[in-house]
């Protein structure tokens, strides 16, 4: 099969993987059929899923843009998969050409295909890591080499739709807290968190337990729960809102009164 | 092994490298001319052979960054047969290892002479940073150069101590065995290649990674090949010698030799071992710093932060000065990002890489010009410094000697790539 020549050796092929799925989602082609089965089952319980991650991928553009303007170049993207649709590097690179965007993944086909997709791109790079490994994040020579942290400057970084994959409210807060105390002093963070909406509750909820049997253990926070994710840094205005809500752009289209169960931050730390 | 070279000659002397290599004979061998008769003439001139084939050859140091070398020459017990193998270590810039083994056919001073030339031909070629299929490409224009009657065969590898990537060309030369902890040693299957000076072939390289701990063995056809046993059989040989485990590569090689009893020998046979550890991660820092004004105090606060890591801080402010200089040349030129690199191994080299590929030639300077000073600085100030090209444009780098001396300090002077001028040292 010709579309698997990108897959590396030691990947496991028969296990769907959040990464792919998203890929999928957002119209890439870096994904299996095992993929496929999972993201079609999730989107049977949620039909509005791929509607979601595009509302979250305009926040992020939306919110990445600020950040650039508030004249920070350096990104740091937690969980990231894979950039093909939409990616931050392009976002940021097409306001500041120099700005450099490092991608971590656990998952090796997203960083194997990252890097293929970034090769010849002097400023953004995929780093295979565990983001809840934060002292191997940190210390990654590559990070380093891209993102300078050696000279103490603000960067941001980004939790976009990852945190919800730490259902331990305990941990989530210690993972934000641990970035937060290396980050320096007005850096931001960009987070993004799959959420519940009243009317379809139940079903984003039989999604979410479809996503915690077959790919990965997951939690939806309310506005509330994430908000206290963000402990020590300044939540900038709207706040912690919907994605669609969030300073909404009029080329994102209309901003819909039961908005997608998707919630969003951009935080600074003071 | 008494035989063994480079170790002492029948008088306890160490034998020479250089020129000293022939004076090492003893002084019977010294023809004079009332001697000068047909045999005597005939033997004279194969001890010169013998004589000049050791002192072609190295003594290397058993430890480079990351790297353990073991190496024997075993000359053939046959005078007449007085051969052209030959074997170097090398560093290259940037730490990485030259590894070499080659062998010039046929025999006598004509062949042992083609080695000592094709040796420093490959030593030239290696530390501009030539990669190992361009390297052989140049070999052997080089040797149809010097010679339309000599045929070698080569192989040279490259091992990168911080990527951990061996890059192997090879010129017809028998392929190495590779030894890994806790495998079977095996032989490399790799292109087997033209010797060099047959011409108009090109030269393919083949890259692997290398774990810290494995054993890249070279060796030539002399050690593996008797007139008792095959090649094949002799490799085998070689193969099941070599340890399972990790032991002192010196009882390795000495291993080697015992298992595959090599005497009486009709060839000269050579065996070079290099384990492989590498540079540990937290002794290298590579950053990337956009070609803008702001690049050199960048560079100078990283480079502070992490000697201070590395409790060089006494080196920092020299190398934060020198770094200064080669970033504020690359910001003129570049248009990518720049590359600064720190390994911190036997010394600290700092390297500056950039996509502008014309290379800095130090300047006379005008007495009170501020411009064109920065290679005079660096010459001045560092223990070693050199330029290389890469495929997206050059490399200038540095060393300075934790102990915090500069070339003109220490002995011995290494082999410093530009002279310094006199009276510049501090």
């Amino acid at each position: 099969m010709t579309e698997q020549t990108w897959i590396p050796e030691d990947v496991d092929a028969e296990r769907p993987s959040i990464a792919r799925i998203y890929d999928f989602y957002l119209g890439g082609n870096h994904n299996l059929p095992v993929d496929r089965e999972a993201a079609r089952q999730v989107v049977e319980m949620a039909p509005d899923l791929p509607e979601i991650m595009r509302v979250n991928r305009a926040f992020l553009r939306r919110a990445v843009r600020h950040v650039v303007e508030a004249g920070i170049s350096n990104f740091l993207d937690l969980g990231s998969g894979i950039p093909t649709v939409g990616n931050v590097h392009e976002i940021a690179q097409a306001y500041e050409p120099t700005a450099r965007v490092v991608y971590v993944d656990n998952d090796q086909v997203a960083v194997a295909h990252s890097r293929e997709i970034l090769s010849g791109n002097d400023r953004a790079m995929a780093v295979l890591a565990d983001l809840r490994d934060t002292a191997s994040v940190l210390n990654d020579p590559e990070v380093n080499r891209l993102l300078l942290l050696g000279l103490g400057e603000p960067l941001a970084v980004l939790m976009s739709a990852v945190l919800h994959f730490v259902p331990d409210d305990d941990e989530a807060a210690a993972l934000v807290a641990t970035y937060r105390d290396a980050m320096p002093s007005g850096s931001y963070l960009v987070v993004s968190h799959a959420s519940e909406r009243v009317t379809t509750a139940k079903r984003v909820g039989q999604a979410a337990d479809q996503y915690s049997r077959t790919i990965a253990p997951m939690k939806l926070r309310s506005l509330e729960e994430v908000t206290g994710l963000l402990e020590g840094f300044e939540i900038l205005a709207p706040g912690v809102v919907h994605c669609s809500q969030w300073r909404p752009d009029p080329a994102d289209g209309p901003v819909p009164a039961d908005p997608l169960p998707t919630v969003c931050a951009l935080a600074r730390k003071p | 092994m008494l035989e063994l070279f480079p170790q002492t000659d029948p008088d306890g002397q160490p034998r020479g490298r250089t020129a000293a290599g022939f004076t090492a004979d003893p002084p019977a061998h010294h023809a004079r001319p009332d001697e000068l008769g047909d045999a005597p003439h005939a033997e004279s001139v194969l001890e010169l052979a013998a004589a000049l084939q050791r002192s072609l050859l190295p003594q290397l140091p058993s430890t480079l960054p990351g790297v353990e070398i073991a190496y024997r020459y075993l000359p053939s017990n046959d005078v007449i047969q007085v051969g052209g193998d030959w074997f170097d270590a090398i560093v290259l810039p940037g730490k990485r290892i030259g590894l070499v083994v080659g062998d010039v056919m046929g025999h006598g001073v004509a062949s042992a002479t083609m080695m000592g030339q094709l040796r420093t031909a490959v030593q030239t070629l290696a530390v501009l940073g030539l990669p190992p299929q361009e390297l052989l490409r140049h070999l052997d224009d080089t040797a149809r150069r010097l010679s339309d009657t000599h045929l070698a065969t080569c192989l040279y590898a490259v091992y990168d101590p911080v990527t951990r990537r061996c890059t192997l060309a090879n010129a017809g030369h028998l392929p190495p065995v590779l030894a890994r902890p806790g495998e079977p040693a095996r032989l490399l299957d790799i292109p087997t290649g033209v010797p060099i000076g047959v011409g108009g072939h090109a030269f393919d390289a083949v890259e692997f990674d290398i774990e810290d701990g494995d054993t890249l063995v070279l060796f030539t056809d002399g050690l593996v090949e008797t007139s008792k046993r095959d090649f094949s059989d002799g490799l085998e040989i070689l193969r099941s010698a070599l340890p399972g485990a990790r032991v002192p590569l010196e009882e390795a090689c000495g291993n080697v030799l015992d298992a595959l009893d090599t005497a009486p020998r009709g060839d000269d046979a050579a065996l070079l071992m290099a384990r492989f550890d590498g540079i540990p991660t937290g002794n290298v820092a590579h950053w990337s710093l956009e070609p803008a004004t702001r690049a050199p105090w960048q560079a100078r606060r990283l480079v502070r932060g992490m000697l201070e890591r590395w409790e060089l801080g006494h080196l920092a402010p020299m190398a934060e000065l020198l770094v200064s200089e080669l970033i504020g040349n690359s910001i003129r030129f570049a248009s990518r990002p720049i590359g600064l690199r720190l390994l911190y191994t036997d010394t600290l080299t700092c390297e500056v890489h950039d996509d502008c590929h014309t290379l800095p030639v130090p300047r006379t300077t005008q007495e009170l010009s501020e411009k064109g000073r920065g290679l005079s600085i660096i010459s001045a100030l560092s223990h070693r410094w050199g330029t290389n090209r890469t495929d997206t444009g050059k490399i200038v780098w540095f060393e300075l000697e934790p102990g915090g001396g500069t070339a003109a300090e220490s002995t011995p002077v290494r082999s410093a790539p530009v002279r310094r001028a006199p009276g510049r040292t501090p």
